[in-house]
């Protein structure tokens, strides 16, 4: 029992959402069977998940197919890597505009005006400097979070109580020992709240990029649908999209709430 | 000109904060006091007259408009680990245990672990943090934050603690606690203290001597020389002249 307590809202969750999901699932199937007039444009569940069971499904055609399970794990590397190449490359610009005054007075204005550029603004020209493979979808992942995740470092170091540095100053800390033992701990947690919404923005990010044409991946099994004109596959692609992604954030809200609670409670 | 003796004096101090300051501009002026190695001086005076500007000064963390603060001979050009400051906020490091906190100046001059080890513990068992140890400063009370704090400046071995309103936020009654607690370390560790209150009693309790900050007269501090039988009785009528002489001093400064 007590360990029912302990997780009692983590169950009640749990219920909620899964009831509310297979409530709409069934109503879906009741609809389809009942003879829906768009049951052909969205057929249900129980027709395009009998896909996945299917050995012989691959996304692509002859040679160049690939599996599902690829595709899934092909994805998932492309915005790890872009997520990861931003998130370092966000912190060091970052501690670079923040260590003088005048770096920050003309390079924000700049990361300011890329920043609402959509990343699939950016394929044409991706498609052209690394042509149809991964470094074109990184890179896409990439430019949909660095300037974003910059803007977020710079905020956050702007906002850490000048006390805490001045503390570290008066017990002998040097510049150095400053940046990355007050400084870079104390804006972890607020750029990692940014990273997990900027997540989202990455994944949809990679599908456009997977949809210009890259073998694998899973925006290339919602191309290739829409090219066979089989909306089953479309479907089980924009649920395997939805799955991964929610599985996805789930682990960094773990590691969040496990590693980098301090800014929540310190708060309270 | 270089003085050899040991504590700290300062010299034709003045501060503004602008850049240029007219006659009305500067928070105070032409200021020059010694604090003796092992004093505990307290500075009052009412909000506005540069109290915390005059502490973070003498720290090394702001730098004087004119003037300069002098430490055992040396002239004090930016934060050093002997001038060691406590705040009224606390300014602990949220993601680092009580032991690690009180750890962190000896860990920046990479002393050896067992070292480390060896001084936090003793420092955790002599300010009553030992069953503390482990918890993190949400998990702490205010009072308890606070010691940790000057636990941190102890375990640094600096001489000299400059402690900014450091109870303004607590409670009477662990105010009262505090204030025993600070009077045991001043005299426990041999430290010269520098404390920055609005708190008559305190003051008077704590100090020797009381430095008397006004934001009328700018470049003129008042001393107060303190001398009272320990343990202190404050309903003697020497406490009360003391008290009665620095709130009519406040009482001059209040402009509504």
């Amino acid at each position: 029992m007590i360990v029912l307590k302990k997780y009692k809202e983590a169950i009640i969750r749990f219920i909620c959402g899964t009831g509310l999901i297979t409530l709409l699932v069934l109503a879906w199937e009741m609809a389809a069977s009942g003879g829906w007039k768009y049951a052909n444009i969205f057929p249900p569940p129980s027709k395009f998940i009998k896909q996945l069971s299917n050995d012989g499904f691959k996304v692509g055609l002859g040679a160049q197919a690939a599996s599902v399970q690829t595709s899934i794990i092909s994805s998932i590397l492309r915005v790890l890597t872009g997520l990861f190449i931003g998130l370092i490359s966000a912190f060091l610009f970052g501690f670079f505009v923040q260590s003088n005054i005048w770096l920050k007075r003309f390079l924000m204005p700049l990361i300011r005006v890329l920043a609402p550029v959509a990343p699939i603004a950016w394929i044409p020209m991706a498609l052209v400097l690394f042509g149809i493979g991964n470094q074109t979808a990184v890179f896409i992942v990439f430019m949909g979070v660095f300037f974003t995740l910059s803007i977020a470092v710079v905020r956050a170091i702007e906002i850490i109580p000048e006390n805490l540095v001045n503390s570290a100053k008066t017990l002998g800390a040097s510049k150095f020992q400053i940046w990355y033992k007050v400084i870079f701990p104390s804006i972890l947690p607020n750029v990692f709240t940014i990273l997990r919404l900027n997540f989202i923005a990455a994944w949809m990010a990679v599908l456009a990029a997977e949809m210009t044409g890259l073998q694998d991946g899973l925006g290339a099994i919602i191309m290739t649908g829409r090219n066979l004109f089989n909306n089953e596959m479309i479907l089980m692609g924009m649920v395997l999209i939805g799955v991964v992604g929610f599985l996805f954030d789930s682990i960094l809200k773990y590691i969040q709430d496990k590693f980098l609670w301090w800014d929540k409670k310190s708060r309270q | 000109m270089i003085k050899q003796e040991k504590g700290i004096t300062c010299e034709n101090l003045s501060y503004s904060w602008t850049k240029h300051p007219g006659e009305e501009d500067y928070i105070f002026r032409d200021v020059s006091f010694t604090i003796q190695q092992g004093e505990f001086i307290s500075f009052i005076g009412p909000s506005g007259c540069g109290k915390s500007t005059m502490l973070n000064i003498i720290s090394g963390l702001l730098a004087p408009y004119d003037g300069k603060v002098i430490k055992d001979g040396i002239e004090v050009m930016s934060p050093d680990k002997d001038l060691g400051v406590v705040f009224q906020d606390y300014s602990l490091f949220p993601w680092l245990t009580v032991k690690n906190n009180i750890a962190f100046g000896l860990k920046l001059n990479g002393k050896s672990k067992n070292e480390i080890d060896t001084r936090t513990d003793d420092i955790l068992k002599r300010v009553g943090l030992w069953e503390a140890r482990k918890k993190y400063p949400f998990q702490l009370s205010g009072g308890m934050k606070q010691r940790t704090a000057i636990a941190r400046v102890l375990a640094n071995n600096s001489n000299y603690m400059l402690m900014d309103e450091p109870f303004g936020a607590l409670d009477y009654q662990t105010r009262l606690n505090m204030q025993s607690f600070v009077s045991e370390v001043s005299a426990e560790f041999n430290k010269t203290i520098l404390f920055v209150t609005h708190h008559v009693e305190e003051a008077i309790i704590l100090s020797d001597r009381v430095f008397l900050m006004s934001v009328n007269q700018k470049e003129k501090m008042d001393e107060l020389i303190i001398d009272l039988a320990k343990p202190i009785d404050i309903t003697s009528s020497k406490f009360n002249e003391y008290r009665k002489y620095i709130i009519n001093h406040l009482n001059k400064e209040v402009n509504f």
